[in-house]
């Protein structure tokens, strides 16, 4: 009977245990696939290449990484427990004043919750393996290995069912306990709360403007210590603040949800309006009896936003840097050696043979006895001064797309060394410079803005562009460089650079680079850190909304019948679908204000460690660029599960008002 | 007199062919303005199809209903959103007073929705507050009320936008008896002092008894028809109890 009773339960109640069911499916997957990785053949292979040290490493982070989640996912299952749980009170209350015993309903509160969290479980553990491999799949690819098919794991497997199943049975125990002690008057009241007014919203306002205040010193003190000249020194103070910042971000969500509606409330002429106090009285209702929630989830997101981004700017300041220290498609260089027309012609009709050649360049490096240039970067510096005809600049110009500056009569300085032209080239110092070629004196008319790796010559020199008429037979040629771009992209990397080791010479020392499609020291040792960085971020991301999404539909199960009333007091259905609107924006998207203006200190920090890590050449605008499409990513999921909460909401409060009709 | 709501032949039918059931069979009445008047009947008489029908809530199979003269059946939902915001005032047996919002702002919602100025606002509610004797709860929520200062808040909400016409739907079903004669004290107050007119749906006698006029429901057509006139309310609540014994034959039946 019980049984019949609980399985015609679970049928009627289908929308919420379907809720229930996603999330915690969801929820086993992500713990399935991090526990496999903990074991997986990735890790071990990856601790064969970079060293044991990395396994150990990794593993213990990803151990650490799975204990933070465990925690995180009791959360969410916590939650999901309760929210099934509060849908069910009023039907519960009702069974024991029919005469049902208390043991009875809490079997079948359990019997349901069972068969559903074991439904769940399998279909977790199944989704998991999908999401396992395609970890495993996108863990080879920044690691540059083949992806090979990943066994599961027995251990990785058995820890996850182990933990997830324990708890299950704690938040079940506890709902348990709930029903089996809970007045019969209150389980008939089902989920109805009672309002309370805030007191001392003012007091709440200044609670919320302290603790914006600490978390915004804490954050500058952050930027502070980091760029500092002890960083290493500092970490547990760095370590410190970033928690005074997570507490903070907690008490400012707690003081602000208790102050920002009753001080909206407060201004008669906005709240007056239509049905504006109806939605700040909802509002204010759930926010305040969920403060510390949105406290966590607006916490939570913070950390999957600044996870994401710093993935995402290193990741993309290290693809810029590799762009401008390989300029060309390929490039090869001679020192000591010289590539004749006729070395070049042939080289072209090799690499004709990979790929079609689209544009070259074949230009000397000159030098002089004189040592008037380098010692104008460097005092230290008292290298020879060396040059590259007019025509070749032109060409290189060309290929690399940027206009070629005028020469005027006299002479360009190229610094050669990215790093040196960053952090601050001297460029004042050239412009008296002078130069005395085949019996003409040159003046110095401007410096080349450089970008990238131009002219690949010699690190912390200067190379000076001069007329073509300018080199005479007096000046040696100390460097031959050929340089080409492919008319497609995808060309064969490995069979040109064999081509490019053939022509490299017998003797002097030559270099030579073929540009790859995903630079191969990009993702090298920093690749598992960022990679779990990304993946805890997009866990906690989809766990919070996971969690809005389960809350706002117990919300709005609440409200519907308020809607109703409205609706009957001559509010349209429009006004009723747009209220609605209004209430669940603010309730999904106040959590997420503050992860999304974390991005401007964000900015900075990120914009440093590139700078610290690649050298200033990464500027603003592409760390910028990156923080915007991980803002924008993160916006367009969290406004996907909005969309989907509302509609369904839209849904159940339209049939709470047709019911009326 | 001004006419304020005629029904004419009013038919409402649930489902179809046999099976169908003729909730209001060609019902016809009129209220005029200021008038209290009273609709009682059994249960499945069709006193509440014909108060949601009347507040548009439920459209009828044939017939027309017209409030101060106009008709809403052709209306679109929207209009009739404004229709029923405009033109009506409601006051039902569990309250439907929104527990999340303060007396005060439970009161002026209607007039929020009808987008009035704040300083009308405030006039409006001070005059009802006051007369309703809720200007002392205004700042409380309605859980901190009794079930009769609930009703007389649910009252101000509904006379707040000077309607046409107020329906009640059985508004002493939560009230003890003592509250119910307030209410309903309230109710003679509300129709003589703010000129409303009310139409009410009970089962109680003794409640409609206050009523100036009473309509008789008997399986959805009116049965009878009691005019209060210059009658005590004791000897009209003889006559209620007369008509009532006639209707079913108990007391209980309505």
């Amino acid at each position: 009977m019980l049984f019949k009773l609980a399985f015609r339960n679970v049928k009627r109640q289908i929308g919420n245990y379907l809720i229930y069911f996603i999330t915690v499916s969801l929820t086993v997957a992500l713990i399935f696939s991090i526990n496999n990785m903990i074991f997986s053949d990735v890790i071990r292979l990856t601790a064969e290449s970079l060293g044991s040290a990395f396994e150990t490493s990794t593993r213990a982070l990803l151990f650490m990484l799975s204990g933070f989640l465990s925690v995180v996912i009791a959360f969410v299952l916590g939650y999901a427990t309760s929210f099934l749980l509060s849908r069910r009170k009023k039907e519960f209350g009702l069974y024991l004043t029919m005469g049902m015993t208390r043991g009875n309903i809490v079997t079948i509160f359990a019997g349901e919750t069972a068969v559903n969290f074991l439904l769940s479980l399998g279909m977790g553990i199944f989704l998991g393996m999908g999401f396992f491999q395609a970890i495993v799949a996108v863990f080879s690819d920044f690691l540059l290995m083949d992806y090979v098919f990943n066994g599961y794991s027995l251990s990785g497997t058995l820890i996850t069912v182990i933990l997830v199943c324990a708890i299950f049975l704690l938040s079940s125990v506890f709902s348990m306990l709930y029903l089996g002690i809970a007045k019969i008057s209150h389980l008939l009241q089902g989920e109805k709360s009672v309002e309370k007014t805030v007191k001392n919203p003012a007091k709440w306002f200044v609670v919320a403007i302290v603790s914006l205040a600490i978390l915004i010193v804490s954050v500058t003190l952050i930027c502070i210590l980091l760029f500092g000249e002890n960083v290493g020194g500092n970490a547990g103070l760095i370590c410190g603040m970033g928690a005074l910042s997570a507490l903070a971000i907690l008490v400012f969500y707690l003081s602000l949800t208790k102050c920002i509606i009753p001080l909206l409330l407060k201004r008669k002429q906005f709240a007056s309006r239509g049905t504006n106090t109806f939605t700040l009285r909802l509002i204010s209702g759930r926010l305040s009896a969920n403060s510390f929630m949105t406290g966590i989830i607006a916490l939570l997101l913070s950390l999957a936003v600044i996870g994401t981004n710093i993935f995402s700017t290193q990741v993309a300041a290290q693809v810029e840097s590799y762009r401008q220290h390989h300029a060309y498609d390929c490039l090869l260089s001679h020192q000591g050696y010289t590539l004749e027309q006729t070395d070049i012609a042939q080289m072209i009709s090799q690499l004709e043979k990979h790929s079609d050649v689209k544009e070259y360049c074949h230009y000397f490096v000159y030098e002089s006895e004189e040592r008037t240039l380098n010692p104008l970067v460097n005092p230290m510096y008292a290298d020879e001064d060396k040059f590259i005809k007019e025509s070749d600049y032109r060409k290189l110009c060309a290929m690399l797309g940027r206009r070629a500056m005028d020469l005027n009569g006299g002479f360009l300085v190229i610094p050669c060394d990215l790093y040196t032209y960053w952090n601050g080239f001297p460029a004042q110092n050239f412009s008296n410079a002078t130069l005395q070629l085949n019996g003409v004196t040159y003046p110095c008319t401007g410096v080349v803005e450089v970008q990238e790796n131009m002219a690949n010559v010699y690190m912390g020199q200067v190379i000076a562009v001069v007329p073509d008429e300018a080199i005479s037979q007096e000046l040696s040629i100390i460097q031959t460089t050929f340089a080409a771009n492919f008319k497609l992209f995808a060309f064969d990397r490995e069979r040109v650079s064999q081509t490019l080791m053939e022509f490299s010479g017998d003797y002097g020392f030559s270099n030579f680079y073929v540009k790859e499609d995903v630079p191969s020291y990009v993702f090298s040792t920093g690749a598992p850190i960022f990679l779990i960085l990304l993946f805890v971020s997009a866990v906690l991301a989809l766990l919070s909304m996971a969690v809005l999404a389960l809350k706002s539909m117990s919300m709005i199960s609440e409200d519907k019948a308020k809607y109703k009333i409205l609706w009957r007091l001559g509010a349209d259905k429009k006004t009723v679908g747009k209220t609605l609107f209004f209430q669940l924006f603010f309730f999904f998207f106040a959590p997420l204000a503050m992860p999304v203006l974390l991005n401007v200190p964000l900015g900075f920090i990120c914009t440093g460690m590139a700078a610290l890590i690649q050298g200033k050449g990464i500027t603003l605008s592409i760390i910028v660029g990156e923080l915007a499409k991980v803002t924008g990513a993160l916006l367009a999921l969290y406004a996907l599960y909005f969309v989907v909460t509302y509609l369904l909401a839209l849904l159940d409060v339209k049939r709470s008002v047709h019911s009326a009709e | 007199m001004q006419e304020i709501l005629q029904v004419k032949n009013a038919v409402k039918q649930f489902g179809k062919g046999l099976a169908g059931v003729k909730a209001l069979d060609d019902v016809s009445f009129s209220i005029q303005k200021g008038e209290f008047v009273a609709v009682m009947g059994a249960s499945g008489s069709g006193k509440s199809t014909l108060l949601n029908a009347i507040s548009t809530i439920e459209p009828l199979t044939a017939g027309e209903i017209k409030i101060e003269g106009q008709s809403f059946s052709s209306l679109k939902e929207k209009e009739l959103s404004a229709f029923r915001r405009n033109k009506l005032g409601f006051i039902f047996q569990e309250y439907n007073l929104l527990d999340s919002l303060t007396v005060e702002e439970n009161i002026v919602l209607p007039l929020n929705l009808q987008k009035v100025d704040i300083k009308t606002t405030e006039e409006s509610l001070n005059r009802v507050a006051t007369a309703l004797g809720v200007a002392d709860q205004l700042s409380k929520f309605p859980y901190e009320l009794s079930g009769g200062q609930r009703q007389r808040v649910a009252c101000a909400r509904a006379v707040i936008t000077n309607p046409a016409l107020i329906l009640a739907d059985e508004p002493t079903g939560a009230l003890d008896s003592k509250n119910s004669r307030i209410l309903m004290e309230q109710f003679v107050f509300m129709n003589q002092s703010f000129e409303s007119t009310i139409l009410m749906v009970t089962h109680d006698a003794a409640m409609a008894s206050y009523a100036s006029r009473i309509l008789f429901l008997r399986d959805g057509k009116i049965f009878s028809e009691l005019l209060r006139g210059q009658k005590d309310k004791k000897d009209f609540y003889q006559e209620i109890l007369a008509v009532m014994s006639e209707l079913g034959g108990e007391t209980d039946a309505v």
